[in-house]
């Protein structure tokens, strides 16, 4: 299972695919300030990230995987100073 | 943002604002208006595309105005009544603008209301002109969100930037979007967004894509292709120009390399180098002389030398002219400000540039911005009168003011000239007496000549006491001073009543010497460092004393060791445990000279003695130091002979 929630931590291992972005989006809708480990995790799915952007959890985790690590772990983290910042 | 692209920024600005004003008094006078037009179009854009790159949002707003004005013009295919004033208003902003950012400040409300008031004005014209509809974005335009992705990048080299949005059924044909992303071949930056409004269309819907993929790739735009190819229906590949050309106008970019000015220092110091090298290996046949070897072999060697002498000073000569530089930029920033002053001064006058194309050392034209805007304002302030006494002295109302530069024989001699009131010696000698800088007797003896020259005497100043205008801690004597340092001078022609002109007179290429600071009895000399082969700490059991002299061994070579002390008639003190020498360079009979202690480097020009001291000997010349303490140069070898 790639999606698993843990002591109220939601954490996505391995490779997480298109099947789980519903699920995720369940676990989130259903937690008020959910947290979400990706220090398991191999890769997201774009869909994943989709709904990371969209319920904005907060992050923890470092990927041991440097494309996730070095690309889209900033991007969540920052993601709603600099990219709404930049896209006015 | 990193300094260094601040600091290009700020040159290549300059130089625009400087080549759009050509531009735009071409389009006055010239046939040619269509080149002009389009020179002046692209300085506009590239000033645009830079502007972009530092967040100066009002300052790209302005220009972009100005640009959607010219396009009218170009549409219309004629000059309109009062474009050219617009947008001469526009590049006088762009400089204030460039000097803030310069200072490094916010923009004053002030800044803010006209930039954005004029750009108003400028769309306004646009709309009212013939070509009504908006400028279309010129293509070659990078778009805003590429160059904001590049912005945040500190890579210079070529990037390919890409906007990739998934069509809405992507996860239905099975498309992962992040994959497609990790397959695109060194990747620079990475932005991720929800698309535009994805929120508004209702509930969150995991089976939509409604990703919006922003990157930029440091790879050959094929192999980002490639990666893409996939998804090539909805990804948007655009190539960015090196982050330097953004900021280089089209034309120059072909022939033309930017180097940053720390880089050329380097290759200057590596230089610097190979002249001591060089003078280490003119040390070393001197002793293959002195060894007797064969006369072939010797003549060869002298030869080699020679050819090797020739190369490494003409690689001199050639990194010292990578340093010059042209005036374009620097006499750019100074029409605004005469225009500001002579505005709030109620004066009418021309200012006028001349010679912007004279190239001088980069250090030179840095130093000499604020002396030259202090000589202008000067002018403009206390030179030139206002037009009702101009009237009543026949001449004309508008008063001129010229800088101009240009280059005689072996110096660049830069005018600041008006044509006004000139210095009046009589209430020059006066006020000089009434501060105590000289006796009035002494102010007497004067020449007219010599009494204009006090204005440069420190401590005065002939402006009824520093004011908001011209005072601010640079006076004349600054002025002088600056010129002193760059090792040359400053020529005064006063016509009272006719008006002043001021020549800065500069050496057109700065003859640095490379100086080693040397102390002996408490005093500190330079001395040339190419006539110094070696340095070295001698302890006092390491000499010999040879009859009256005394001597050390190195490399089986007895050295003779002069003091310094003793060369020069300064007191003489016992010999310390240890204490440094210089091996002199260049004789074939070694010679060695003691000093006190060793100082640093350092590259002054050379200024030959004058007055008494000048025929001195053993005196090369002067340097003036930072601290505007001055050092003797020595030359030891005939100190030493």
């Amino acid at each position: 299972m790639s999606v698993r929630r843990d002591n109220g931590v939601i954490a996505l291992e391995g490779d997480c695919h298109v099947e789980d972005a519903e699920r995720l989006a369940a676990l989130l809708e259903a937690q008020a300030d959910p947290l979400v480990d990706l220090a398991q995790c191999r890769h997201l799915h774009g869909a994943l990230l989709q709904v990371l952007l969209w319920y904005r959890p907060k992050i923890t985790g470092a990927p041991v995987d440097p494309f996730l690590r070095g690309w889209i772990v900033p991007i969540l983290d920052t993601h709603f100073s600099k990219t709404e910042a930049r896209d006015i | 943002m990193d300094r260094e692209l601040l600091d290009a920024f700020l040159v290549e600005g300059r130089e625009l604002v400087a080549r759009a004003g050509d531009d735009l008094a071409a389009l006055a006078g010239e046939p040619d208006q269509a080149r002009a037009l389009e020179s002046l179009f692209r300085s506009l854009h590239t000033l645009k595309g830079s502007a972009g790159l530092f967040d100066l949002a009002v300052l790209t707003g302005l220009l972009h105005a100005a640009e959607n004005r010219l396009e009218a013009v170009r549409a219309a295919g004629r000059m309109q009544a009062g474009v050219g004033e617009d947008v001469t208003a526009a590049l006088d902003l762009t400089e204030a603008w460039l000097e803030l950012v310069e200072r490094g400040g916010p923009p004053g409300p002030e800044l803010l209301r006209e930039t954005a008031g004029l750009a108003a004005r400028l769309d306004a014209g646009g709309e009212a002109g013939p070509a009504s509809s908006p400028a279309p974005e010129r293509t070659d335009d990078p778009p805003a969100w590429a160059v904001a992705l590049a912005a945040g990048s500190d890579d210079a080299g070529e990037l390919i930037a890409i906007r990739y949005r998934p069509a809405r059924d992507a996860y239905f044909r099975g498309d992962d979007p992040l994959a497609v992303l990790r397959g695109v071949p060194e990747l620079r930056a990475l932005a991720a967004s929800l698309v535009e409004g994805a929120k508004a269309d209702g509930p969150y819907d995991p089976f939509q894509c409604r990703l919006d993929l922003r990157a930029l790739s440091a790879a050959p735009e094929d192999a980002v292709r490639q990666a893409l190819r996939l998804v090539a229906d909805q990804a948007e590949v655009v190539r960015l120009p090196r982050r330097g050309a953004l900021l280089e106008p089209a034309s120059a970019a072909a022939q033309t390399v930017r180097v940053s000015a720390p880089r050329l220092d380097d290759v200057a110091a590596l230089v610097d180098e190979l002249v001591i090298a060089k003078n280490a290996l003119g040390h070393a046949a001197g002793l293959v002389g002195a060894a007797a070897a064969e006369p072939a072999v010797l003549r060869e060697l002298a030869n080699r030398q020679a050819g090797l002498e020739r190369i490494v000073a003409d690689l001199h000569g050639a990194v010292t002219d990578l340093r010059l530089v042209s005036l374009r930029g620097l006499f750019a920033r100074f029409p605004r400000h005469v225009r500001e002053l002579a505005a709030r001064l109620g004066k009418a006058l021309d200012f006028s540039v001349e010679g912007d194309d004279v190239v001088l050392d980069k250090s030179a034209v840095e130093a000499l911005y604020e002396p030259l805007l202090h000589l202008i304002r000067n002018a403009v302030d206390h030179g030139v009168e206002a037009p009702d006494a101009r009237r009543a002295a026949g001449k004309s109302e508008r008063a001129r003011v010229r800088l101009s530069a240009r280059r005689v024989a072996d110096a660049v001699r830069i005018e600041v000239a008006d044509d006004g009131r000139g210095v009046d010696p009589a209430s020059v000698r006066a006020l000089a007496a009434s501060r105590g800088l000289l006796t009035p007797r002494a102010a007497d003896a004067l020449s007219d000549a010599e009494a204009a020259r006090l204005i440069f005497a420190p401590g005065f100043s002939t402006a009824r006491d520093v004011d908001e205008l011209s005072g601010r801690g640079v006076g004349m004597d600054a002025v002088q001073a600056t010129a002193l340092r760059l090792g040359g001078r400053v020529e005064l022609d006063n016509r009272p009543g006719g008006g002043l002109s001021v020549s800065l007179v500069l050496p057109a290429r700065m003859v640095l010497a490379k100086v080693l600071v040397v102390e002996a009895a408490g005093q500190r000399f330079g001395v040339p460092l190419d006539a110094v082969a070696e340095t070295y700490r001698l302890r006092a059991d390491e000499v010999s004393r040879i009859r009256q002299g005394r001597a050390y061994v190195r490399r089986d070579e007895v050295v003779p060791i002069l003091r310094l002390r003793t060369l020069l008639g300064l007191a003489e003190a016992p010999d310390p445990q240890a204490f440094p020498v210089l091996r002199l360079a260049g004789s074939t009979e070694a010679v060695a000279i003691q000093i006190d202690a060793l100082g640093e480097r350092m590259d002054a020009p050379l200024r030959p003695l004058s007055g008494l001291l000048s025929g001195y000997p053993g005196v090369l010349g002067s340097i003036l130091r930072g601290t505007g303490e001055v050092l003797l140069v020595l030359d030891l070898a005939e100190l030493a002979a």
